[in-house]
């Protein structure tokens, strides 16, 4: 059953883009990947925030990067709200000013609290890798539940970030942080 | 079906049209209600979950995208507010299940992608499938079935409608009913109660209440008037059948009808009239046939089966014999009915009593018969006279000049005697015939019959007692003597001959009053006062058949030879010469009684003085003149006058005799009364026309009615009856001549 689904979720998920050169890519990552485009499409930049009409939206990922591939064949020639999809890798921080969804990888976990200190700001989205990362502040975290690939979300962080995320991805979060865990 | 309800009372057809018609109209209301809700439902239906599916698309797409199908699932189960859905699914992309819903667990859906996007409508499902999409990517379906209700589901909301309605239509019907019972039906129960009272009563006094204006009250009016112009009516043909009644009475009629089929016979209506009363057990043809005499029955038959042939009236006589062997006259008429196929169905008509007329028809029957054998017994006695005449007149002649005792004179007195038997004969003929010279006078009968007693005495003889009863104060009778005592002894000798062993025979005069009643039963009879005598003997008796013939001439029991047949019939005719009648009652065994009665004379003509013969003078010179056309009567008259010293002319007739008196003296005429032509009395009124001082004799043989009047001579009138002897004309001559010689002219 268990197998089945993840089966299934793979075929949805890679529908779109070519197996070719995914061959090291976990079925975790491909999951992950495909929920940071399906991120990308139920949050609501606010207009200051979002990039302007033709720019990219820019999904970056900070540290070394699990996806291979598979993000890459995922993002291509997808727009949303008329925002080309653009997948960058960034090593800083600062590298990922103008970044909206801005994953950081395991390998960042140690510089976890600076980079989320600099990324606490409207207009990012930080995802990361275990609930401590939302506890600790950012918005989105993917948790394995019952092995299968959730998420949390920390409101608190989203509202620093100033963005809004659809109720609709809320409700399928496992955990939502309250405001009143900003402390 | 049809003939169920048009013989439904009126209450129950309008309750039933009412009925019907609401639940109809109801029905049709339901009926649009329903279509009107299936015509809307599915669109509304199919607009509902298009929004439901859209809702439920966009709140579960997240939960497709982050493959999270317990959130999908959690979502459609929100659907369970919504009973009307039974199931829901989501699929992905793949076509699988990705979450599904179920309102009954235990319902098996066939599960499968759907191929477009809208909504499907089955005949008991509305499905709608949407797409799941997330930005330009695919995600998979959502699919809504709907559960329409079903139809027969809605139905009893609806037939519960439908039955309150017909409940409180059954109920306002009811009421309704009552209604028209009171109304309607109550007052046309009430006419027809009336009708039928009046047909079964007859009583067409009874009126219909009127209940209203409506139309049983004028089909009420209506009634009442015609039941007014029946009344009338009936009234009418009912004093219209009394009258008839009467009348038919009154007629002695009766109507009758006979079927040829069944030969029955009905009779008339109402009661038997007393005259028909041997009719009244009658039932059929036959028996009435088995009444009428063999003679009748088969022109009775012939009578009916002619009218049933021909459809012509029919008529006929039946006598009736009763069980007391009485009759009755029954004439009847007929007329076939014609039925409606032409044929002849019955015949009807009437039946009168005609016994009366019948008996009264018989009697003149019998009257004409005696009147004609008394005119040939007349024709035949005046030629006799008149040959009798020559016989004695010449006989009388050739005595005279024969001495007494010599050969001839007693042959010829032979001639003599047998000439006075024929005259006898001739006489009672002319009797019979009431043509007889007859010199009537007031007589007491009491007294006549007195002096005929020896004589009586002798011809009945010693066997026979006889017995006279003569009544004090009787009246006086006007009759011939010698002809009474003519019918006393026929009688008595037709006693005598039915009395071979001896009897009693009684005569009896007395006087009787005959009331109009009594007259009324007797066609010869006038009331008024008679003098009766009855002759009654204890002898054989007669039959009626022979009852009814006793008084015919020639009509005799008695053996040949014995008796003439004359005598009854000469006592008739002198009776009835007489204005009197003579009847008989007998019966076989009982003897026999003769009554003859004689009208009452009055007192005062019996002054009369008996004819006295005074011997006279026969001699004289005058001149006569003798017509007679018999030639031998003719020439003794001649020669009877002229041995008398009568200057005598003769003539054959009257035109002969009226030449002769032209140119010769005439004093007496002497003439025969029935002459060819001119007869003897028209000849004497011609003569004593110019010869005022003409004397007439007048001979004949019998009574005619120029000269003589029922028999009767006229006072002043001459006669000698034929025959007659030779001096009693001369006689007769010198009297007429004497008598106008002592007339103070």
């Amino acid at each position: 059953m268990r197998a089945s689904r993840l089966g299934l979720l793979a075929v949805l998920l890679c529908l779109p883009g070519s197996l070719s050169g995914q061959g090291g890519v976990s079925l975790e990552y491909r999951v992950k990947a495909a929920y940071l485009v399906n991120f990308a499409r139920y949050i609501t930049w606010s207009e200051s925030d979002e990039p302007a009409p033709g720019d990219p939206l820019s999904i970056c990922v900070l540290g070394e990067d699990p996806f291979g591939t598979v993000l890459d064949s995922l993002i291509r020639g997808r727009q949303i709200d008329g925002h080309p999809l653009a997948a960058r890798r960034v090593r800083t921080a600062a590298e990922a000013d103008d970044c909206q969804l801005v994953f950081l990888t395991h390998s960042e976990w140690t510089r976890r609290p600076e980079l989320l200190k600099e990324l606490s700001r409207p207009g990012v989205v930080t995802i990361g890798e275990s609930e401590a990362f939302g506890r600790a502040g950012g918005v989105i975290s993917f948790v394995i539940s019952n092995e299968t690939v959730r998420f949390t979300v920390n409101l608190a962080a989203r509202d620093r970030a100033g963005v809004r995320i659809s109720s609709r991805v809320l409700s399928l979060a496992t955990v939502v942080f309250g405001p009143e865990e900003r402390r | 079906m049809k003939t169920a309800i048009r013989d439904l009372p009126i209450g129950r057809k309008v309750t039933l049209l009412i009925v019907v018609a609401s639940a109809l109209s109801l029905l049709l209301a339901a009926a649009g209600v329903l279509l009107y809700d299936l015509t809307t439902l599915r669109p509304r239906v199919i607009r509902d979950l298009t929004t439901q599916v859209e809702l439920m698309r966009a709140n579960t797409t997240a939960a497709l995208v982050f493959d999270d199908p317990e959130a999908a699932r959690e979502n459609l189960s929100t659907l369970r507010a919504r009973p009307e859905i039974p199931m829901a699914a989501i699929f992905d992309s793949s076509g699988h299940v990705f979450a599904s819903y179920l309102r009954d667990q235990r319902a098996e859906f066939q599960l499968k992608v759907p191929t477009a996007e809208g909504a499907v409508s089955d005949p008991d499902y509305v499905t709608v499938s949407q797409r799941m999409v997330s930005g330009d990517q695919a995600l998979g379906w959502i699919e809504v079935r709907y559960e329409l209700p079903s139809l027969w589901a809605r139905l009893p909301q609806y037939g519960l409608l439908v039955a309150v309605v017909l409940l409180a239509l059954l109920a306002v019907s009811l009421l309704l009913d009552r209604f028209l019972r009171g109304s309607i039906i109550a007052p046309l129960f009430e006419l027809a109660a009336t009708a039928r009272a009046v047909s079964s009563r007859k009583d067409y006094g009874l009126r219909a209440r009127k209940h209203g204006d409506d139309e049983i009250g004028r089909v009420t009016s209506a009634f009442n008037e015609m039941l007014d112009t029946i009344q009338s009516g009936e009234a009418a043909l009912r004093e219209s059948a009394r009258r008839l009644q009467e009348a038919m009475q009154a007629a002695r009629m009766i109507a009758w009808s006979w079927d040829p089929e069944t030969g029955a016979i009905v009779w008339g209506s109402g009661t038997m009239p007393e005259d028909f009363a041997l009719l009244a057990p009658v039932r059929s043809l036959e028996g009435l046939l088995e009444l009428t005499g063999p003679g009748d029955r088969d022109t009775v038959r012939e009578e009916l089966d002619t009218a049933i042939r021909t459809g012509a009236p029919c008529e006929f006589d039946i006598r009736l014999v009763a069980p007391d062997g009485r009759h009755r006259w029954l004439t009847l008429r007929g007329q076939p009915e014609v039925g409606p196929d032409g044929k002849m169905r019955r015949v009807v008509g009437l039946a009168m009593d005609i016994t009366d007329r019948r008996r009264l028809e018989e009697q003149l029957v019998q009257s004409q018969r005696l009147e004609a054998i008394g005119r040939l017994a007349g024709g035949v006695a005046h030629d006799f006279n008149n040959l009798l005449t020559a016989i004695l007149g010449y006989a009388n002649f050739a005595l005279r000049g024969l001495p007494p005792g010599s050969s001839a004179r007693a042959d010829i007195e032979a001639i003599e005697r047998a000439g006075q038997r024929a005259a006898s004969l001739t006489g009672q003929l002319l009797a019979y015939a009431r043509r007889q010279m007859v010199v009537p006078r007031v007589v007491d009968l009491g007294e006549l019959l007195t002096g005929m007693e020896g004589m009586l005495q002798r011809i009945i003889g010693e066997d026979i007692h006889l017995t006279t009863r003569i009544a004090p104060d009787l009246w006086r009778a006007r009759i011939d003597p010698t002809q009474f005592e003519q019918v006393v002894l026929n009688l008595v000798v037709n006693a005598r001959d039915a009395m071979p062993g001896g009897g009693t025979l009684t005569l009896e005069v007395s006087n009787r009053v005959i009331d109009p009643v009594y007259a009324d039963g007797h066609s010869e009879l006038v009331p008024g006062s008679y003098v009766m005598l009855e002759v009654a003997d204890t002898g054989t008796g007669m039959d009626p058949d022979t009852r009814a013939r006793i008084f015919e001439p020639f009509f005799t029991t008695k053996e040949q030879g014995k008796g003439t047949g004359l005598g009854l019939a000469v006592c008739y005719g002198i009776v009835r010469q007489a204005s009197g009648s003579i009847s008989v009652y007998s019966e076989p065994g009982h003897g026999s009684t003769f009554r003859m009665l004689l009208p009452r004379a009055d007192v005062a003509s019996a002054a009369e003085p008996a004819h006295a013969e005074a011997p006279i003078a026969l001699a004289g010179e005058e001149s006569v003149l003798v017509v007679e056309d018999e030639r031998w009567v003719r020439e003794l008259a001649v020669r009877a006058l002229r041995a008398h010293g009568y200057q005598v002319r003769a003539a054959a007739t009257g035109e002969e005799a009226l030449a002769i008196a032209a140119s010769a003296p005439v004093d007496v005429l002497v003439t025969d009364v029935v002459m060819p032509g001119m007869n003897g009395r028209e000849l004497a009124e011609r003569l004593q026309a110019t010869r005022p001082s003409l004397q007439v004799v007048y001979m004949s043989g019998y009574a005619e009615h120029s000269v003589v009047r029922q028999g009767v001579i006229e006072p002043g009138i001459a006669f000698v009856g034929k025959p007659f002897e030779p001096d009693r004309l001369a006689r007769m001559v010198r009297e007429v001549l004497d008598q106008s010689a002592a007339k103070p002219d």
